[in-house]
């Protein structure tokens, strides 16, 4: 069951190593292939040379801010990447409120266990015809 | 004939006849006295005028009565004056007729000046939404009161609470002129803010050890990891857990709170099913049901159609909030009956259930921030009593309505109008 993930690559990009190292144990326990970037700029480096499925991307983070990595992911024509807002800010915190309408989830991380990221990335992976609708 | 008035009365009086008889034009002169010690003083007017050669007309009159209203008057202008709060006339026309001195300094103006008006001394965006408004409704209701943002001659928006009062000449009548009375809020407001910013900044940081002990805990209580520890752990884990769990609700509320208190709270509208996430809230729900053998029921008419254009998330927040409560205050194998129905132009959400009920007494205060029923009959022990706040701002903003029955040791009922449009 868990090899149908292992050809996906997740990028979490997440300044806090407790929050980032718990989401990559939980990303693994399910067989995905992980990338982790602790500040902006190095999100937007993973993203170009490992070419992610999917981002992970928290909003409050050193050197570039998610927005700014949203912007970045936005501007590769090639292909969609989905990416899920991973904030502990509140929707009406939005500084940026435009960026919601280019993201495919947005949580609250405290309000959801890892094992619930890891269910909403794969709808969000099946929405984005990423995975067939049939693995779970 | 002098003789019967008081000395110094007779005295001046005298000396005015000689005045009067010798310049042959009328002398008048204001006399006060009191008949006791600390009695209320009478004031009196002698008008001496020449008639002939040897004759002159002494007329006396009581002036008391025009003597108080002048004092009155003269004492209202000194506070209006002296007041810290503007207080200014408006006509019907909405020209200011009259500022006092505070009004004056609050405006950046150094005297009075004609060519005020209600537009002028208001922040345009105060005077659209509220400026004329507040008139009409003045002028029905006998007063008006609230918060707007008057507009200083250097541009300045100043922010205030008002109060708006319509003066009639006669009972009944037509409005003469309204009295406006402000005062400058901003050092509430900016009070105010830094609190809301306190609560939000501290929610924030909250937040984020919250999320690694909550995730590491749930590693913990993975199936297979829980069946090799031993039941104490077990039962520490979850304890652990559920705590945590209620430690993000009470942040989440906190945040909630602060975004009402700056009307930040905004719905996100889209099409809602409501019998849908009545369902999805009760599925939610009963592990905790069952845990107290409770019988839940929700009774809705399966062919109606009870879709609105609401916030989903945010009604789900609601409908758990007020089914937490109600499982949390009903005595086990009690039932909790959940009712879905269209009433005129509303739907109907009814919780009800057979719990330990809220004092007459409270009932009116249990949608208050931070208020809570108090004693051992308390319904609402636990939390910090933000639920049923924001539970009713987030119905209220919707354009619903929340109302509670209830009766001690009985049960409750909580009912939610929500509008269909």
């Amino acid at each position: 069951m868990k090899t149908a993930f292992n050809t996906i690559r997740v990028l979490i990009a997440e300044d806090d190593p407790n929050i980032c190292k718990l989401y990559s144990l939980e990303f693994m326990r399910h067989g995905f292939v992980v990338y982790t970037a602790n500040d902006g700029r190095q999100a937007i480096q993973k993203f170009k040379n490992k070419e992610p499925d999917i981002v992970l991307l928290d909003i409050m983070m050193p050197h570039a801010d998610g927005y700014q990595v949203l912007r970045e992911i936005r501007k590769e024509l090639n292909r969609y990447v989905p990416v899920m807002m991973l904030t502990n800010l509140d929707v009406t915190e939005f500084t940026d409120r435009e960026a919601i309408d280019f993201v495919d989830a947005y949580l609250v991380k405290s309000n959801y266990t890892p094992s619930e990221v890891v269910e909403r990335a794969i709808e969000v992976l099946r929405l984005n015809k990423l995975l067939p609708v049939e693995v779970c | 004939m002098f003789q019967l008035l008081p000395t110094e009365l007779s005295d001046r009086l005298s000396a005015t006849l000689k005045l009067v008889i010798k310049e042959r034009q009328t002398h008048s002169f204001e006399y006060s006295f009191q008949l006791q010690k600390n009695s209320k003083p009478f004031y009196l007017e002698a008008r001496v005028s020449p008639i002939n050669q040897d004759e002159v007309l002494v007329i006396v009159r009581d002036i008391s009565i025009r003597k108080q209203n002048q004092e009155t008057k003269n004492r209202l202008a000194g506070v209006m004056e002296a007041t810290t709060d503007l207080v200014l006339f408006v006509g019907m026309n909405e020209n200011v007729l009259y500022v006092n001195q505070a009004g004056l300094t609050l405006l950046g103006h150094t005297h009075q000046t004609a060519s005020l008006t209600l537009g002028k001394i208001m922040d345009h965006a105060s005077y659209e939404s509220i400026g004329h408004e507040a008139l009409v409704h003045a002028a029905r209701e006998g007063s008006w009161r609230g918060e707007a943002h008057l507009l200083h001659r250097g541009g300045k928006r100043i922010p205030v609470s008002l109060v708006v009062i319509p003066h009639r000449s006669e009972e009944g009548g037509e409005v003469d002129f309204f009295s406006v009375i402000a005062r400058d809020i901003t050092e509430e407001k900016r009070v105010d803010e830094a609190k809301t910013e306190f609560i939000t900044v501290a929610s924030h940081e909250l937040r984020s050890p919250l999320t690694s002990i909550r995730g590491y805990l749930s590693f913990l209580t993975h199936e297979e990891t829980l069946e090799s520890l031993p039941e104490s752990v077990r039962d520490y884990l979850q304890r652990a857990y559920e705590n945590v769990d209620s430690l993000g609700n009470l942040v989440n509320n906190l945040l909630d709170v602060s975004q009402i208190h700056t009307n930040r709270l905004t719905l996100h509208r889209g099409s809602v099913d409501l019998a849908q996430t009545l369902e999805k809230t009760c599925r939610f729900l009963t592990f905790l049901t069952d845990q107290k053998k409770l019988h839940l029921t929700f009774d809705y008419a399966k062919d109606g159609v009870w879709t609105g254009y609401f916030d989903g998330i945010r009604l789900q927040q609601v409908f758990r909030n007020l089914l937490e409560n109600a499982i949390k205050f009903s005595p086990r194998g009690k039932s909790l009956a959940i009712q879905l129905a269209e009433k005129n132009d509303c739907f109907s959400i009814s919780i009800r259930d057979q719990g330990v009920g809220i004092p007459q007494s409270q009932l009116s205060s249990i949608f208050d921030k931070f208020k809570q029923a108090k004693g051992s009959q308390s319904r609402y022990r636990g939390g910090a009593g933000l639920g049923l706040y924001i539970a009713k701002n987030i119905v209220e903003l919707h354009g619903g309505s929340i109302q509670v029955n209830s009766q001690l040791r009985k049960g409750s009922e909580f009912i939610i109008q929500l509008p269909r449009t």
